[in-house]
């Protein structure tokens, strides 16, 4: 017999196999079932690369354009609710797709997509939660968080938070090559951005009596100002700019509408008074000069931006941005009490003495806070409070109620309720924390239990750490496997010998 | 390569469904017959023909060859890379095997040669039965691979090499080591 006798000798050794009843159809239909399912994944796939890829107003604003419900359902892009029901749909599609390949039952193949999609949430490195990030949060956070690195937090150009609640820094913030890294805090949940600057803004009021001091929240928490470094949109993640943004602003009214800048000599820089201006229209309203040289750092607006508090040399002034001469009486070596002084009915200011800058190594006194009536600059009933301790941060926050305003003392943020001499805590700083400010508009918020922080979906960082670490390594494998495949390959051939 | 199917009747039924179930019970047996060459193994034989006529029910209507068009499909997906790491031929080692219909032939040749081909690369058994089963020429094994004549011309020299490694026994059906085996068709193959 030759070969092909042979050949068909060994073939002819099974019978052929029946075809199933209803083959052409069902594989028609099959084949119909995952063209349709190609088709959906193929969609699915567009609409969440449009939505993590943040363009123009990044995926925030894709989703402000959309009905307010579907807003709030893509508005966190695949970070929330939108995220786990794509991974439902992707694991369920590709578990049909799956079910042509041969001796796979379809139970086991869902059950194998669904362990892979667990395995790959599960992967994601703790607190990015790429899946998801807490949302709808009322209130500030009881202890705010405190990792061992901040490097691979996202930074929040990349993974814009949102209004925030805080701000905060020190040295358990700041890197090695991040000088300056300021950690914001999302107003709704404990989701946390970092931004990485040189110079920390926060650390002004440290050497205060060096440099001067500005707000660097806005009162809603959304825009926040980096000193020399710009104005970003928290929302958006880029920067503001435009008429009116090229200076710092350096007091906000409560009601956001109106803020305060430093006027500036164009020959040298240096500042000749201040400005208040209307956001909406883009016009000012005031314009304060100088009396004298030696004016100080701070200005306060009142909440309903009508009032401007300024210190000149030995006095405070209050003027009215309408126009009108300002009511003024002496400091007596007492400060307002930032940008925040004003107190909620617009009658009363936080002053407060610090004996001299912390950190500069020069010896200082116990610092101190009163609240003074804004027509005379005396104290009020109640409102001198017990010396704090020296050489610590003071950095007024603003007012939690009608008669409680909220300072950071040192480690802590402090409530001085009028009428009351000592303090009571509100936070305690984590340690390593030196510098806090806290959105005006949430002071008044109740306090709530902390959740498990997330740090928004894996620092670009990362990814480069990995692509330099794990490419070298794919590729040592990739060429060991092909080699070993080759190898085995050519001892199944036998080589030319024979 | 025997040629194309053709509809028995002189008028085939328009309905794609009926010339589909017919063009099975004409075909099915001679492609069994390739898909468990190239397999070995009968489970991974009839899901390799399954394969190869789901796709061609899918294209039925577009198709104006129909059996090219599953012999195609059935050695593609015979040497495709996916299909391979899916499959674990099993090297079966038996005693007997039942004897073919047709009367008695060489059964421990045949056993020896079923075992020597399941060791083959994918590649390899589907060259030598396309080449000395389906008695196709270089350029039509070629062709329906997707490769060089080139490259068909040495699978086949390496397939036989191999061959003869495995089952020295088979060295007078295999022919001279130059891949001129002793066939049927001798002359054909040597002059192709």
């Amino acid at each position: 017999m030759s070969l092909r006798e042979h050949l068909r000798a060994i073939a002819e050794t099974e019978p052929p196999p029946a075809l199933p009843e209803g083959f052409f159809i069902r594989s028609r239909r099959r084949a119909r079932r995952r063209r349709l399912a190609g088709t959906g994944l193929l969609a699915i796939t567009v609409v969440a690369a449009g939505l993590v890829v943040p363009h123009g107003g990044g995926p925030a604003a894709v989703g402000a354009a959309a009905a307010p419900m579907l807003s709030e359902l893509v508005g966190a892009g695949l970070g929330g609710p939108l995220g786990w029901a794509l991974l439902a749909v992707l694991l369920v599609l590709l578990a049909v797709l799956w079910r042509e390949l041969p001796g796979r039952s379809l139970l086991r193949r869902l059950a194998t997509a669904a362990v892979v999609g667990s395995l790959l949430v599960l992967a994601a490195p703790p607190g990015t939660a790429l899946w998801g990030e807490p949302r709808g949060r009322v209130g500030l956070p009881d202890r705010l968080a405190a990792p061992e690195s901040w490097w691979s937090a996202a930074e929040l150009q990349q993974s814009p938070p949102g209004p925030v609640a805080l701000v905060y820094s020190g040295r358990a913030t700041h890197g090695n090559l991040e000088e300056g890294r300021l950690v914001l805090l999302a107003a709704d949940g404990d989701r946390y951005r970092i931004l990485d600057v040189f110079s920390d803004p926060l650390e002004q009021l440290v050497h205060e009596e060096l440099a001067s001091t500005w707000p660097v929240l806005s009162p809603d928490g959304r825009l926040l100002s980096a000193g020399g470094y710009g104005v970003y949109d928290l929302v958006t993640g880029t920067q503001v700019n435009g008429p009116g943004w090229e200076s710092v602003p350096r007091a906000w009214s409560a009601d956001g509408k109106r803020l305060a800048r430093a006027t500036t000599d164009p020959s040298d820089g240096s500042q000749t008074g201040w400005q208040v201006q209307d956001l909406a229209s883009g016009r000012t309203l005031r314009t304060i000069g100088y009396d004298e040289p030696g004016g100080g750092a701070t200005v306060a607006l009142s909440p309903d931006g009508a009032r401007i508090a300024v210190e000149q040399s030995d006095r405070i002034a209050v003027y009215p941005v309408a126009g009108g001469e300002p009511v003024a009486w002496p400091r007596d070596g007492w400060r307002l009490g930032d940008s925040t002084a004003w107190s909620p009915d617009g009658r009363l200011l936080v002053m407060v003495r610090r004996a001299a800058c912390v950190g500069c190594g020069q010896p200082t006194g116990p610092s101190e806070v009163r609240v003074v009536d804004v027509e005379t600059g005396v104290t009020v009933t109640g409102g001198s409070f017990a010396p704090l301790a020296a050489d610590v941060a003071i950095r007024v926050q603003g007012w939690r109620a009608p008669d409680q305003l909220v300072v950071q003392v040192g480690g802590a943020v402090e409530v001085f309720t009028l009428g009351r001499a000592a303090p009571s805590r509100l936070l305690t700083l984590p340690a390593g924390v030196s510098a806090i400010e806290i959105a005006t508009s949430r002071l008044a918020a109740p306090l709530r239990p902390a959740e498990p922080a997330t740090y928004g979906p894996p620092n670009l960082f990362l990814w480069l750490a990995v692509g330099v670490c794990g490419v070298p390594v794919l590729l040592a494998a990739a060429t060991a496997w092909s080699i070993a495949r080759r190898v085995r390959g050519r001892a199944r051939r036998g080589g030319d010998a024979v | 390569m025997s040629d194309d199917w053709v509809p028995p009747a002189p008028n085939p039924p328009d309905d794609p469904l009926v010339r589909f179930e017919e063009f099975v019970r004409a075909r099915t047996a001679s492609l069994w017959h390739a898909a468990y060459l190239l397999t070995g193994d009968r489970h991974h034989a009839e899901d390799l023909l399954q394969t190869a006529l789901e796709r061609t029910a899918v294209r039925w209507d577009r198709l104006d060859r129909p059996e090219a068009y599953v012999r195609k499909v059935l050695y593609t997906q015979a040497v495709s890379w996916w299909r391979r790491r899916q499959r674990r031929v099993p090297e079966v080692l038996v005693d007997a095997t039942p004897e073919p219909p047709g009367g008695a032939g060489e059964p421990e040749v045949r056993i020896v040669l079923a075992q020597a081909l399941r060791r083959l690369t994918a590649k390899q058994r589907a060259v030598l039965v396309l080449r000395f089963y389906e008695d196709c020429t270089e350029e039509e094994t070629a062709r329906l691979l997707g490769v060089a004549p080139g490259t068909v011309k040495s699978q086949t020299r390496h397939a036989l090499g191999r061959l003869r490694q495995l089952a020295p026994e088979l060295a007078g059906l295999l022919g001279d080591p130059d891949g001129t085996p002793t066939t049927g068709r001798d002359e054909k193959v040597a002059t192709r």
